[in-house]
């Protein structure tokens, strides 16, 4: 097991006169103190806009924006940093995928599948997409367990399919979806993938070339970088033929009175100010995953999982949202204890000092589809211990006791 | 446990509210939701002459919608139309009584928000 809760001061702070047992880092993560320390020295040290001035300063921030989209780029195995650009957070990438690529490429006649796990982010942009060009969009239920019914999915890709959205790994159900093999399948038929890496890249090794999709998306502040900051990846050849989203400053080649002509990739899509020390904390964030090793990331989540899954299987009436296999999952458990509401059980196990989530997570249609209108999740990451566990599961069967 | 949640006075209304149920023949009846949750709440009341003879509520919800909604439903019993419109979301918090988190607000208003489209409905 890790243990590296000590590098987090949020973590080894008293809230109300209690410790805090932080099981949401599904939500967003917690921060060490060298990521906070990163951005602090940025703004010390090194801070002026980039890409604007001959003077050193610019020169030593331009340099360390653009060190930081090399090693987000490194990080997730994309073939040239020019291919990562830079954007608010998951949600913006998402929607930058609809917004610069949907409305340009899709239109009446063409289909579009995604999966009604997928998170709002990865789901409304998409019927937007539909409602505007008029290219259908399919959603896919999931299984009873929670997984992607491949047989469904090979049943509704056909020529016609020319994008597919999904999520590497559910906010709910915790379950990693096969999208290597949903990418060589969407080759097949020539359909676009755009995958939701939010919950994915904070928790296992990524390598878009080795899945083969064409956009992966995610955010810093999920993986212990700052908020604000978020990952678009998309193939070179796919960025160069997209449009910009944003006009203005930094994002042009050639302006006139009335026309212009546009920068290369990635600048193309960095119209204005970019967020710099989110860059530099991200990147920071990336270093400190990388000292402990995305392999023993996994394996820490994995350890407690599965010890997760088995003490929360112990509590009578309690009722585990997805796969009960861990290798199937990352580091979160959603449930639902019978006859007691997920906003009852996430107040009383804030008293205790328990930070966990709780209502539809942003996800609407499957808890819909699961006859559930919310639930609780915990969700896991480097500086959780079983110990965390072991109090999460004491205080709920207290929670039973009382609400009962 | 003096600033909890879950008191006991609370946590008896939650287990046994006196006004959850539904009316034989209510003069309005209308259901919202908390968009944070999903959840959602119904209202029903009968009015002869202007005044709320029998207010009850119904819904899946977490225990501060009910309480709060079991608390209110009482209180409009014998009110008149005009004075149901004048409880506010601070008279909703005293009768809770317990501090309550920003997002939790919602929970306890939420009954507010159903009373308030009963008499818009009442007044269409």
């Amino acid at each position: 097991m890790l243990s590296v809760k000590k590098d987090f001061p949020i973590l080894n702070k008293e809230l109300e006169g209690k410790g805090i047992v932080y099981l949401d880092s599904a939500a967003t993560s917690q921060k060490p103190q060298q990521v906070i320390d990163s951005i602090s020295d940025y703004y010390s040290s090194s801070n002026a806009n980039v890409h604007r001035g001959i003077h050193t300063l610019s020169d030593i921030a331009t340099e360390l924006y653009e060190d930081s989209r090399k090693t987000v780029a490194d990080f997730i195995g994309a073939t040239v940093p020019q291919e990562i650009v830079f954007t608010k957070n998951a949600t913006e990438s998402l929607n930058r995928v609809a917004f610069e690529w949907g409305f340009e490429n899709l239109v009446e006649g063409d289909e579009m599948i995604a999966i009604e796990a997928d998170h709002h982010s990865n789901l409304v942009p998409w019927q937007v997409v539909s409602e505007r060009t008029g290219a259908k969009l399919t959603v896919l239920p999931v299984t009873e367990t929670g997984e992607l019914d491949m047989v469904l999915f090979k049943k509704s890709l056909s020529e016609k399919v020319k994008f597919i959205a999904i999520s590497h790994a559910s906010n709910v159900l915790g379950t990693i979806f096969p999208v290597k093999e949903v990418c060589k399948l969407a080759k097949e038929v020539g359909a676009v993938v755009s995958v939701d890496g939010a919950q994915a890249v904070p928790h296992m090794q990524v390598n878009v070339q080795k899945l083969g999709c064409d956009f992966y998306s995610f955010s810093g502040h999920k993986m212990l970088g700052p908020m604000g900051i978020g990952v678009l990846w998309a193939k070179r050849e796919i960025l160069e033929n997209m449009p910009p989203y944003e006009y203005g400053g930094g994002m042009i080649d050639e302006v006139k009175a009335n026309t212009a002509t546009y920068a290369s990739v990635p600048e193309r899509f960095e119209a204005g100010t970019p967020n710099v020390s989110g860059a530099v904390g991200l990147a920071e964030a990336i270093k400190y995953l990388e000292g402990i090793g995305m392999s023993e990331v996994e394996e820490h989540e994995k350890t407690l999982v599965t010890y997760a899954l088995e003490k929360l299987s112990g509590i009578e009436n309690l009722k585990i949202l997805g796969p009960l296999d861990s290798s199937k999952r990352t580091g979160l458990v959603a449930f639902n204890i019978e006859g007691i509401h997920s906003h009852d059980l996430a107040a009383f196990l804030s008293e205790q000092g328990i930070a966990v989530r709780s209502g539809q997570h942003c996800t609407m249609p499957l808890h819909d589809s699961l006859g559930i209108s919310s639930s609780v999740r915990a969700s896991f990451y480097v500086y959780n211990s079983k110990e965390d566990i072991d109090y999460l599961v004491s205080s709920l069967k207290e929670a039973k006791e009382l609400l009962s | 446990m003096n600033d909890s949640l879950y008191r006991e006075q609370l946590l008896e209304i939650y287990k046994n509210p006196g006004n959850r149920g539904t009316l034989s023949d209510p003069s309005v009846d209308v259901t919202v939701r908390n968009r944070f949750c999903g959840d959602t709440l119904n209202l029903q009341l009968q009015i002869t002459d202007g005044i709320i003879t029998e207010a009850s509520f119904n819904g899946e919800s977490c225990m501060v919608t009910i309480a709060s909604s079991d608390l209110v439903t009482e209180e409009l019993k014998g009110k008149s139309l005009e004075d149901a419109a004048k409880i506010s979301k601070g008279d909703v918090l005293e009768m809770l009584g317990v501090e309550l988190t920003t997002s939790r607000v919602k929970c306890a208003t939420l009954i507010l928000e159903a009373l308030e489209a009963s008499l818009k409905e009442l007044n269409e």
